[in-house]
Parts: structure tokens; C-alpha cells; sequence
């Protein structure tokens, strides 16, 4: 798991574990593999 | 420093009551029985702890009379004749308000800690003393509801969520591949079936054609022998009519011709030559004598011409004015009388001259009048003779028609005969044609309806394929292909973070249980529990074991009850102190009441260490029936 990856997870765990904070990671983390899916792809 | 608390309608309170708890100190809230201590606490706990969100913590709810069971209609916080309860508690000038309908609507809530229903209250009714009773050892909710671990398991579980959605995806769009792949073959099936038929009916159709032609050559060729017929009998119909019409005429002129001479005959007969010739010599004769007696009158004229002129020449010559009349020789006479006198004579010589002359025509015309009957005669001769011959002639015609006609009228009716023959024949033909070309196109209909199901296959499976050709991944259509390898990314980075949140869940679980077994120890020195040696959660399963001396693992459904209640107060102190110690409440009720002098007076010494230390709200309620309503007073410790 990416440094990175792991800090945002940490913020969003001491900030309370927020559904909305999750929800919001996660799709940014999927809208980014998305993406490089969709380079791959063109 | 206070803190206002005020609860409306909730559970037995019925209208409005206030209370003000004192800061960094215990508070004791006294009342006599059905006054409303625990609607008091049960209030507290739900302004503190609303909203509920986590599926265990609104079981703690509903176990504790803060919640309505499920699928009850009946929210039990709410005093049952009201339609509302309304809790609020105002502290440093912040109010925090919990509204909730008896239906369980929730109007106005705070942002509170749910986990005060589980580490903030020390009663009867807690998580805690129901499982000690109940000698349930398993305490794993500690350190996954209270520590961060239950923040990772909020994580997780989304994740996990989140997971099974993408996997149910995916599994959706492999699904989607190979209906696409099935219908592709599908289709490729149905195309050569359909080429398949487009050729046999394209084989019926020239095979069609074909017969068309030839039975419509057939036709053309029956056609054009039928109009040359009926062509050749109009023609000979109208060589009837002409034959018709010259035989009658020529049976017409024959009547006529025959008419016309025995008019001739009967005025040939009519001609009498001889007796003309008669009459001419006649008038001839009867001429002759006039002219002859003219004659003789003339020559007597031109004698007394003579005579006068005579006379004339010799009075002339003897110069004589007079002479006797040599007419009457009686009478005397002047030259001028003479000379009017042979004036006189010769204009009567001239007179009849004049009457011969039209004598001599008379009787030329009267010759003439032969000569013109003979001609008349003869004219009517030479007409009756040619009008003979001209019957002669028709009459010969008039044969000939009359032995053409019976040939004419054969002829037309053999080819009568003939076109009525084609024109069966003809419809026959088209009889035929019409019942083959049936045949032929229902069977071209049923291969073209044929053809047209399995276009119409053809065309579904386009639309189906064209349809499911597109995923839509996030906000974006993507062909099924992509959007399986999307999702198949997307699995694989969700595992390898549900592995890290699992890490950090067991981590976090470990380093709270460590912390709680240590916070436990601590308590249990300050409070002097020497009956136990070690209370503890179990690595891995978070079971609580009890050691009494000597190390001896009691089980927790063996403890009296007494031990039960003394261990449920230390959990309780424990788990506020060490995972709420920032919410400044902790509410106890009649439960530690029933230790010994010693232990309460610890205890209640302690909290109020910790309460002010920590400048939290301590709040016990007891049972009293020296007072009439609830008192809230700070407690005193002896």
C-alpha cells in the first residue's frame, strides 16, 4: 500500500471514519485507475 | 461552572423539567421511585449519543429504552400521551438538541458520540452488567466499537461493500461478454441461414421469371396470331360488305340497264322515219311553191325596175321632165316620181329575197328534222346496244360475286372458328399462368417471411449486443471488455486495501485491549479489588477473564453477583476513562449502591478525581423516598 494511500486513510480515520469521506476516497482512488484503464485503452 | 439539562416528554416526565448539573464534581440526582430517574438518564444518554448510525450501537439503543424496537411504531423514549420528547443540554453557551416523534422521526439531533451508550453509563441496563448476568464473556465490541479499530471497521466494511458491488459488476459484465459472444455466434448462424434463403428465393424468383417470360411469350405470341385473325376477318368481313354492296349494285344497274332499253325500244319503236321523210316533202314542196311564187312576184318587181329605169335613162338622156308611166301608160310622170318608184320596187325585190332566204332555212331545217330523228334512232340504237352489253357485263360480274361470297363467308368463319380456339386456349394459359404464379410467390412470401424473422433475429441481436456493447463505468460508457479489466483493477486495489484496513483493524484492536488491560489494572489498585488478581481481555478473541489469587481463570457465569456488579463498575470506569475521556459525562445509577461503605466511598472518591481532574459531569441517581420530586445536588463524599 502507497505511503500516500496510507496517510489519506489515516486523516480520514481520525477525522471520525466519515461514510462521506470514505465514499469520497474511494471513488477517487477507483476514478484514477478508471482513467488509466481508459489511456491504456485509446 | 453548570450545565443546563432540560428534557420534555421523555419517557415517564410528561411536560418540561430542568435540571443544572455542576461541572468537575459527582452530581447525585435523588427522587422517590416513578419520579423519573431513569427517563432522566435514558434522556442524557440520547442527547449525548444521537444520531445512531452503527447497527450494534442502535441495538445498545433499543436494549436501553432510547429506541423503539424495530418495526415498532412506537418510539419508547417518547412519553406514550405525547407526540414528542425534546432532551437539551446547554453548556458553555452551546445547546445540543435531540427532537424525536413517537413514530420514531427524528427532528433535531446533535452531533453526539454514540459510543456513550456504551462506555458512558454504569446501570442496570448497560451493555456491560447485561452480558456479566447473562456470564457472556465475549468482549471484542470493547476494543472494535470503542478504539479506532471501529473506524477501520467502518472503513472495511464500505470497502468491503463497495467490493461486493463492483464484484456483483463485474460478474454482471462477464455475464454481458459472453451473452455478447453467445449472441454473436448466434448471429453468424443466422446469417448463413439467411444467405442460406436469400439464395433460394432468389433461385425462385429467376426460376419465376423465367416461366413468366415464357408463358407471357406464349401469350404475346397467341395475342398477336388472335388480332392478325381478327384483323383478317374484319378485312374479309369488309370484302363481304363491299361484295354485298357491288352485287346489289350491280343487280340495281342490270334492273335499270333493262329499264333503260325497254324505254329505248319503245322509243326507237316511236321513231317513224318514212312518215317524217313524208311531212318533210311535203313542207318542202309547200316551201318550194312559196319560194317559186316569191320568185316570180321578184322578177315582176325587177321588170318595172327595168322599165322605170329605162324610162329613166331616156328622159335623162332627152333631157324630159315628164313621161308617161310606163306601167299603166295612161298617167304622166316625173324622174323623181320614177326614181321613187324603183326605190319602191327594189326595197320589195329586197323584201323578198329576204323571205326566200328564210324560205331556203325552213326548209333546210325541215331536212334537218330528218336527219335528227335518224340520229335520235340511231342514239338510242348504240345506247340499247351498249346498255346489252353492259347487263352483259354485270351479270358476268354479278357471278363472279355471287361465287366469292360464299368463299368469303367461309373464310372469316374458319377463322372465327380459330380465334375463339386461341382465346380459350389463351385463357387457358392465363388460368395457368395465374395458378402458377400463386404457387410460385406463396412460396416466395413464406421464404421472404422467413427471411424477415431472421432479419428481425438479426437486428435484435444488434440492438442487444449494440446495447450491451456499452458499460457504464462511473459516468462514462465503456465497451464490457474495458469495464471488466476497470473492474478487475479496481478488485485487485480494494483487496490489497481491505488486507491493509484488516492490518490496521487487528493492530488497533491489539494496542486498545493492551491499553484496557493496563487502564483495568490500574483501576483496580486505586479501587482496592484484591478479591481479584487479574481482570483482562484474551488476545486474538477478546474474551474478559477473571483471575482470582492464585491464577485461577474463573469463569464470568460463576462469579456471584456481587463480583459481577464489582467487575461491570470497573469495565465501565475503564472504558470512559480510557475511550471517552474528552465527553465530559458519565452517569451511574443504584448499581454500586449495593457495595459496602469502603468500596463505594472509593469509588465515589475516585470519580470524583476523575471528574475533577478532568472537569467532566458525574451524575449518580438514587433512590429515595425522603423527597417528593427529583433534586439534583452535588454528592457528598464521606
Amino acid at each position: 500500500m502507497d505511503k500516500e494511500i496510507k496517510n489519506e486513510i489515516d486523516k480520514i480515520i481520525r477525522e471520525g471514519a466519515k461514510r462521506d469521506e470514505i465514499k469520497k476516497f474511494l471513488e477517487g482512488k477507483l476514478n484514477k485507475i478508471a482513467e488509466e484503464v481508459l489511456k491504456d485503452e485509446s | 461552572m453548570k450545565a443546563k439539562v432540560e428534557l420534555q416528554n421523555v419517557g415517564g416526565i410528561r411536560g418540561r423539567i430542568a435540571f443544572e448539573l455542576g461541572r468537575g464534581k459527582v452530581n447525585e440526582v435523588v427522587a422517590p421511585n416513578a419520579m423519573g430517574k431513569t427517563s432522566f438518564v435514558r434522556g442524557l444518554s440520547a442527547v449525548l449519543s444521537a444520531p445512531f448510525r452503527d447497527e450494534f450501537i442502535i441495538n445498545e439503543a433499543i436494549n436501553l429504552g432510547i429506541k423503539g424496537e424495530r418495526g415498532s411504531k412506537w418510539e419508547e423514549i417518547v412519553n406514550i400521551y405525547e407526540d414528542f420528547a425534546k432532551i437539551s443540554i446547554t453548556l458553555d453557551g452551546d445547546v445540543k438538541e435531540y427532537i424525536v416523534h413517537k413514530d420514531g422521526t427524528v427532528k433535531k439531533a446533535p452531533f453526539g458520540d454514540e459510543r456513550f451508550l456504551l462506555a458512558g453509563l454504569l446501570t442496570g441496563e448497560c451493555k456491560t452488567i447485561r452480558q456479566l448476568l447473562t456470564g457472556d464473556d465475549k468482549f471484542d465490541w470493547i476494543v472494535s466499537k470503542l478504539s479506532r479499530a471501529n473506524f477501520y471497521e467502518t472503513f472495511y466494511r464500505d470497502v468491503k461493500e463497495e467490493r461486493e458491488t463492483i464484484e456483483s459488476r463485474k460478474g454482471e459484465v462477464e455475464r454481458k461478454i459472453q451473452e455478447i459472444a453467445e449472441k454473436l455466434k448466434e448471429k453468424e448462424e443466422l446469417e448463413k441461414q439467411r444467405d442460406t434463403v436469400s439464395m433460394s428465393l432468389e433461385e425462385i424468383k429467376k426460376r419465376l421469371d423465367i416461366e413468366k417470360q415464357k408463358l407471357l411469350e406464349k401469350r404475346k405470341k397467341l395475342n398477336v396470331e388472335i388480332n392478325k385473325l381478327k384483323e383478317d376477318v374484319e378485312i374479309r368481313k369488309g370484302e363481304l360488305r363491299r361484295k354485298e354492296k357491288e352485287k346489289e349494285e350491280l343487280e340495281r344497274g342490270i334492273k335499270k340497264d333493262k329499264e333503260i332499253i325497254k324505254k329505248l325500244d319503245k322509243e326507237i319503236a316511236s321513231i317513224d322515219i318514212d312518215k317524217i321523210r313524208r311531212e318533210v316533202e311535203k313542207k318542202r314542196n309547200e316551201i318550194d311553191n312559196k319560194i317559186n311564187e316569191l320568185k316570180n312576184q321578184r322578177d315582176e318587181y325587177r321588170g318595172s325596175v327595168n322599165l322605170f329605169q329605162d324610162v329613166l335613162l331616156e328622159m335623162e338622156r332627152g333631157k324630159k321632165e315628164e313621161s308617161l308611166c310606163p306601167v299603166c301608160h295612161k298617167s304622166k310622170i316625173t324622174i323623181k316620181e320614177i326614181k321613187a318608184a324603183v326605190g319602191e320596187y327594189e326595197e320589195k325585190v329586197r323584201n323578198i329575197n329576204s323571205q326566200i332566204t328564210k324560205l331556203n332555212i325552213e326548209k333546210e331545217k325541215e331536212n334537218q328534222k330528218i336527219i335528227e330523228e335518224e340520229r335520235k334512232k340511231a342514239e338510242r340504237e348504240r345506247r340499247a346496244s351498249e346498255l346489252v352489253k353492259s347487263i352483259k357485263y354485270k351479270e358476268s360480274n354479278l357471278k363472279r360475286i355471287n361465287a366469292e361470297i360464299p368463299q368469303i363467308k367461309a373464310d372469316i368463319s374458319k377463322k372465327s372458328e380459330n380465334i375463339n380456339k386461341m382465346t380459350e386456349e389463351l385463357k387457358i394459359l392465363e388460368t395457368k399462368t395465374k395458378d402458377e404464379d400463386e404457387a410460385l410467390n406463396n412460396e416466395i412470401k413464406q421464404l421472404e417471411q422467413t427471411l424477415n424473422d431472421i432479419s428481425e433475429k438479426i437486428g435484435n441481436i444488434k440492438g442487444f449486443v449494440e446495447e450491451y456493447k456499452k458499460e457504464k463505468v462511473g459516468s462514462v460508457w465503456v465497451d464490457p471488455s474495458v469495464a471488466e479489466k476497470m473492474y478487475s483493477k479496481w478488485l485487485t486495489f480494494l483487496d490489497v486495501l481491505m488486507n491493509y484496513l484488516r492490518e490496521m483493524i487487528h493492530e488497533h484492536r491489539e494496542r486498545a485491549r493492551t491499553r484496557f488491560n493496563q487502564q483495568i489494572k490500574e483501576l483496580m489498585n486505586i479501587l482496592e479489588f484484591t478479591e481479584f488478581d487479574q481482570v483482562a481481555l484474551t488476545a486474538d478473541d477478546y474474551r474478559l477473564v477473571v483471575f482470582r489469587k492464585g491464577f485461577v481463570n474463573q469463569p464470568i457465569r460463576t462469579l456471584s453477583m456481587s463480583e459481577k456488579y464489582a467487575i461491570a463498575t470497573l469495565l465501565q470506569i475503564t472504558l470512559k476513562e480510557t475511550y471517552l475521556p474528552d465527553i465530559p459525562f458519565f452517569v451511574i445509577d443504584e448499581v454500586i449502591l449495593s457495595f459496602d461503605e469502603n468500596r463505594k466511598r472509593k469509588i465515589f472518591a475516585d470519580l470524583n478525581e476523575q471528574a475533577k481532574q478532568n472537569n467532566w459531569f458525574v451524575i449518580v441517581t438514587r433512590l429515595s423516598e425522603d423527597v417528593n420530586k427529583i433534586l439534583v445536588k452535588p454528592l457528598e463524599i464521606k
